[in-house]
């Protein structure tokens, strides 16, 4: 008896496991379909739209102020 | 069932380590750039420090070895180069706190620098002075030994202020090649071909292949050569880039545009891209404006390009109720 419920309790626990993750995957399948399938444009968008790729900052040079470094005689 | 578990546990740490990764790979991405500028002025602050210590170290050493002499030129001069001292530490305080580039320039070059040379022309007068009076034989000894020293202190502090912004100059050439790589897998997998992409590639990676070896080096001039090579490159090798990008796009567009009536957005597109087209020539010598004109032409066909866009995705989505009925009633 004690047995039977052990293994009833792991197959519960087992199930709530499995539609976790389906729960999970589907929510991600769906996020997905959302974003690319619902209207398809986020599809097209990202197929046809020209991304951003400005001219590279500078990020400047070291700086060229003089110094006097002589040593007199 | 333990086993069961296992697999499940291992399963969900699993997925969650693939997250952290994926996350932290695009934090990292996302912000090298951003490090690379703000480190290059750290660097930069550093330098400009290496110079005003030995500027205030030399007016240090004047100050103790010929601080006493009652000679009213001498003192007078001293007198100068001690307001320079001050000056000059409160410049380098207010420097720090400065982060912006373009801030940062301007005070370089419009308080720091003047500040600096004035120092300098004080502290010519004094070594005038100095060559031209006697002094005790031991003093002068003493006081050229030390100032030798600070003339290496300062030769150690620059050379390593040097390799580091030469460092991170590589680094940022790398980073940009990387983008233009990644942008150029996402046009092939969209079908848009960069008709001159090896060629910008190649040129690009034997900059920085020029830069590397001379850093390896160690040889100023040719780290100096290699890092102007680079700069003048850098709106060259982007114009030439973005050009035959959006050309690309011109062209995969093409039908569509044709489709939604934008032929005239079209049209300014390729014109603005024509326009730039001289100034893409290999070994052309850009004139004063030219810079500003290759950037703005392509910054505003890159623009029109992306509302052209919008605008015909919008159009296509307004038919696509319409197509769908008719399927459905066929």
């Amino acid at each position: 008896m004690e047995k039977a419920r052990d293994k009833m309790k792991s197959i519960a626990l087992l199930f709530i496991v499995i539609i976790a993750l389906s729960v999970i995957l589907s929510a991600c399948n769906v996020n997905k379909q959302a974003t690319t399938g619902n209207s398809n444009v986020n599809a097209q968008e990202d197929e046809l739209m020209p991304e951003d790729n400005a001219l590279p900052n500078d990020i400047g040079s070291l700086d060229d102020v003089p110094v006097d470094d002589s040593i007199p005689e | 069932m333990n086993k069961i578990w296992r697999i499940a546990f291992v399963m969900i740490l699993l997925m969650t380590i693939v997250g952290f990764v994926k996350a932290e790979e695009d934090v990292n991405e996302s912000l090298s750039d951003d490090v690379i500028a703000a480190n290059a002025i750290e660097v930069r602050y550093e330098h400009l420090k290496c110079k005003v210590e030995f500027t205030t170290t030399q007016i240090d050493l004047v100050d103790e070895y010929f601080g006493e002499d009652d000679n009213n030129t001498l003192s007078g001069i001293i007198d100068k180069l001690k307001d320079n001292k001050d000056t000059l530490n409160n410049d380098i305080d207010e420097l720090k706190d400065i982060t912006v580039k373009m801030d940062f320039d301007e005070y370089a070059v419009k308080t720091l620098k003047p500040d600096m040379l004035e120092a300098n022309q004080n502290l010519f007068d004094f070594k005038k002075y100095y060559k031209e009076h006697e002094f005790d034989n031991e003093t002068k000894t003493e006081f050229r030994q030390e100032l030798k020293d600070a003339v290496a202190a300062y030769s150690d502090c620059v050379n390593d202020k040097e390799n580091k912004m030469n460092q991170l100059v590589l680094k940022h050439n790398k980073n940009i090649r990387n983008k233009w790589a990644k942008i150029a897998d996402k046009l092939e997998k969209k079908n848009i071909t960069i008709s001159n992409l090896s060629a910008i590639k190649d040129e690009y990676a034997g900059l920085i292949d020029d830069l590397e070896e001379a850093i390896d080096s160690g040889d100023k001039e040719q780290i100096k050569d290699a890092i102007q090579a680079l700069k003048d490159a850098n709106l060259h090798l982007w114009a030439r880039f973005e050009t035959s990008r959006l050309n690309g796009y011109l062209e995969r567009l093409g039908p569509m545009a044709e489709k939604y009536n934008q032929g005239q957005q079209m049209k300014f597109v390729r014109e603005k891209l024509n326009d730039v087209k001289p100034f893409l020539e290999k070994g052309y010598k850009y004139q004063e404006g030219d810079r500003e004109k290759v950037r703005n032409a392509l910054h505003d066909s890159g623009e029109k390009l992306k509302n052209m866009t919008k605008d015909m995705l919008k159009e296509r989505l307004k038919e696509r109720p319409n197509k769908g009925n008719g399927k459905g009633k066929g």
